[in-house]
Parts: C-alpha cells; structure tokens; sequence
C-alpha cells in the first residue's frame, strides 16, 4: 500500500508539472451567441417587469386591507355591545320580577 | 471592493451596455474555458458548457456585491456547473490497462520499477494517466484532487471556489487519494509480467 502511495504521489507531482495547454481565443460565434442570449433574456425580463410590479403592488395592498380589516374586527368583538345588553336586561326583568 | 474599472464595466453592463457585456466576455472567457475543460464531462460539448456558464454569469451579475474578487465568484458559478454536469453522468468507467496507451504503460511499468520521481518528457503523459484515473471519480472527488493536487491551490483557495468547509475539503482530498490508489493498484494488479 506504502507502494502505491509512493507511486500515486510521483504521479500527481509529474502531472502537475505538465504544462497548461494554450487557451486559444473565444469564437466570435460563441460570443455573438452569448450577446444575443443576454440580449433576449433583458426582453423578457423587461416583458416581465411590469405586471411583476404590478402583481407585487397589489398583494402589498391586497395584506394592508385584510389586516386593517382584522384589526377593525378585533375592535369591534372586543366592545360589548351596550345596546344588546340593555335590551337583553330589560328582557329579564320582564321575566322574573312579578 | 469589487476593481473601480471593473465596478465601472459592471455598472455598465447592469445599465445594458452591449460593448461592456462584450469586454467583459473576453475578460473572463480565458478563466471560465480553463475550468470547463479542467472538469470537462464525457460527451458534453465545451462550447455549450462555456456559453451555459456565462449566461449564468450574465444572468446573477445582479447579485455580485464585490466581497470578492470577481474571479472567485465567476470561478464558483463554472466549478458548480461543471459539477452539475457530472452528477449527470451515471456512468463511470473504471480505467483497465488495455485502455491505456502504449507510452502511458509504459510510464506506468517506470512508476513501479523504480522509486524516483518522473522524468520531466513524462509530465504530460502522466497528466493524461490522472486524468483517465479522475474521470472513475465522484465529480466532488476529482474537484478536489484537481484544485489540491494538480494546480496546487491552498485549501483557503480551494473553500474560495467550492464553498466547502476546510475540515470537509481535508476528508474529502484523503478519501480522494484512497480510491485513486485502489484504481492505481488494480491497474498495476492487470499489468501484465
């Protein structure tokens, strides 16, 4: 095993030492294709934009409303309501007293 | 703090600047086809994985805040597609002793009959051996090998262009070796005497 350690090491040593192969310059094909998809994906993106703002707007108000409207709910529940006890007492006395 | 030149040519390209987005191409592109070809999978065309990386580039530019050089981040979206590309591939061939070339065999018989190190007119053929012996590893697995041991990256640089954590890199680099001394020993086991 201590072999082949040995033999794995002298291995990676020479190919790190193997020069880089020259990097040739890019092809104006590729770079003209490249362009062009940045190009389309801005235009959808653009496309995009709008109603995404819009939509993003509008559940920003759609969540303002509905937690006004809990809010008011939570009110409103937590009063008693006088003119219901009133009547509701009125109601009793009729009942029970004689 | 991203270069002011290159901050310039970010803004420009940000505010849709064609030439600058062309500039910048030709900037990178040397970085980018280096990785590409270092992890390279089977059967995948080098072009389309280079032109799939900068559309990602081009795509996240939005994101780049310039905590580090633009390079280590153009460097982590390549590595990371390559790396996607691989786990692709369900294939992994293990390298046999008939697949290996007459000169590779021969540089092989030399690795085991003697204990010195290489003779330099064996650099790129043994550069050609690993790089059949990496193509039967994981794609994490070849990473790192690569990163560490063939363009001798600190392990700093290595968490730079991977994420990894030191400690996983360090376990993930031993087990590496393991296995390419299993594969090496099998090779040496069907050599023929």
């Amino acid at each position: 095993v201590k072999d082949t350690k040995h033999q794995l090491t002298r291995l990676l040593k020479s190919a790190a030492s193997a020069p880089e192969p020259a990097l040739e310059e890019p092809s104006l094909s590729l770079e003209n294709r490249i362009i062009a998809q940045w190009r389309s994906a801005l235009v959808s993106d653009e496309l995009f934009e709008w109603p995404l703002l819009f939509f993003r707007r509008a559940f920003v108000c759609a969540c303002g409303i509905v937690l006004i409207a809990l809010a008011w709910s939570y009110h409103e529940l937590s009063e008693p309501p006088p003119t219901h006890v009133a009547v509701a007492e009125y109601e009793m006395q009729l009942t029970f007293l004689p | 703090m991203v270069e002011p030149s290159r901050g310039g040519l970010l803004e420009r390209i940000r505010q849709r600047d064609e030439d600058a987005a062309r500039t910048l191409f030709n900037e990178l592109h040397p970085l980018v086809l280096k990785l590409v070809r270092s992890y390279l999978p089977r059967r995948t065309s080098e072009e389309d994985l280079v032109q799939t990386v900068f559309m990602k580039i081009f795509a996240n530019l939005d994101q780049y805040s310039g905590k580090v050089p633009l390079e280590h981040w153009v460097s982590r979206i390549a590595v990371n597609t390559c790396l996607n590309q691989l786990k692709a591939e369900k294939v992994r061939p293990e390298l046999r002793w008939a697949d290996l070339s007459d000169e590779e065999q021969h540089v092989m018989e030399t690795l085991a009959s003697t204990g010195d190190d290489l003779d330099p007119s064996h650099e790129l053929t043994s550069r050609e051996i690993v790089d059949k012996l990496l193509g039967a590893l994981a794609p994490a697995d070849r990473l790192v090998v690569r990163l560490l041991h063939l363009e001798g990256r600190s392990l700093r640089d290595v968490q730079g262009v991977t994420g990894w954590g030191i400690p996983m890199i360090k376990v993930r680099a031993f087990r590496a070796r393991q296995k390419l001394k299993k594969h090496l020993e099998r090779l040496s086991m069907e050599r023929p005497m």
